[in-house]
């Protein structure tokens, strides 16, 4: 999915000079995917009722969300 | 015929050379980051900081494809990976912040000696038993000091924008006795979301240029997945040796450049 709208943003860019920010758009879901991935295993884990799990994924989804957002 | 603009043959070169290190990463295991870093600095001369926003998107690249071959084999195993991930996280935001303001020499030196270890573990690790046994139950060791380990290779990771995948194999395999192919794909998995958190400060700082990531996101993923399809026909041991014996060659340069 994100080579896809990378592909079409780069197509658009390399030959219109625009789609820069499909290119970005991509980008980040490809670096969203192993943070939708931390996301589904909290998830799971809360489903599961397996709290120590789920509070270490959400341990990692509040530092991830520090190094993005620097708050 | 349209006169090749700089942009263009740019977008050609990193393609290219991120097809190969996408290739070469899968075939021997280690990763993209370890070749497509050298390629950035000596063959484009991009600056050391933006290199590493770059060569972040290549390894994430390379672990979220063979993830999904790996996750549906099974043999990773989440739970270790969730706990250990805390380790690897916060190791690569702390490396990220201090590496930000490295120095580019510094920073060559320690690429350097990361290079050398990974040859040199490579080469005297077991290899790929391909045919191994994995019983569901196996008992963990040493779990602080393989905690301890995953936080260093965290901090590796954010300070140089690479997976270090070899140090976290280590930790998982020989520190706290997982099998070996439980190791690789825990590691690989690891390895996204560890260069995910140091991607977020380099992002925040405006390293990560968009029209340079563009060709090494196609050619990694390329790379990897010819790499991935040769795989069952190639000698993986003549893979890991050429890896390595580049590798090296790699190191020597770097550390020569350093103090020259």
């Amino acid at each position: 999915m994100a080579l896809i709208i990378s592909f079409v943003g780069g197509y658009l860019f390399l030959i219109e000079g625009t789609g820069v920010m499909l290119v970005q758009l991509g980008i980040f879901i490809l670096i969203a995917t192993p943070i939708m991935g931390v996301f589904t295993c909290f998830v799971m884990f809360l489903w599961k009722k397996d709290f120590i799990y789920a509070l270490l994924s959400a341990f990692i989804l509040a530092t991830l969300f520090y190094s993005w957002t620097g708050s | 015929m349209p006169e090749l603009t700089p942009y263009y043959q740019t977008f050609i070169l990193l393609f290219t050379g991120s097809i190969l290190a996408g290739l070469l990463g899968s075939l021997s295991g280690l990763g993209g980051g370890l070749i497509i870093t050298p390629f950035l600095v000596y063959l484009l001369h991009v600056d050391m900081p933006l290199v590493r926003g770059l060569s972040l998107i290549a390894v994430i690249a390379t672990s979220t494809s063979a993830s999904s071959v790996y996750v549906k084999e099974g043999h990773t195993d989440i739970k270790a990976a969730i706990l250990l991930e805390t380790a690897t996280t916060l190791g690569a935001v702390v490396g990220a912040v201090i590496g930000v303001y490295l120095f580019g020499s510094f920073l060559s030196l320690a690429f350097a000696l990361v290079l050398l270890y990974t040859a040199i573990s490579s080469y005297f690790a077991n290899g790929a038993t391909s045919n191994e046994v994995i019983s569901s139950g196996y008992v963990l060791k040493r779990i602080p000091l393989g905690y301890f380990v995953m936080f260093i290779s965290g901090v590796l990771s954010g300070i140089l924008g690479i997976g270090s995948g070899a140090l976290k194999v280590i930790a998982l395999d020989k520190i706290m006795g997982f099998p070996f192919k439980v190791s690789t794909s825990t590691s690989n998995l690891m390895i996204g979301v560890t260069a995910a958190a140091g991607a977020g400060v380099y992002f925040r700082k405006g390293y990560i240029d968009v029209p340079l990531a563009l060709p090494i996101f196609f050619g990694v993923v390329l790379g990897a997945f010819f790499g991935a399809k040769l795989l069952p026909k190639t000698h993986v041991k003549a893979v890991r040796n050429i890896f390595n014996g580049l590798i090296i060659l790699i190191a020597i340069q770097m550390i020569y450049k350093v103090f020259a």
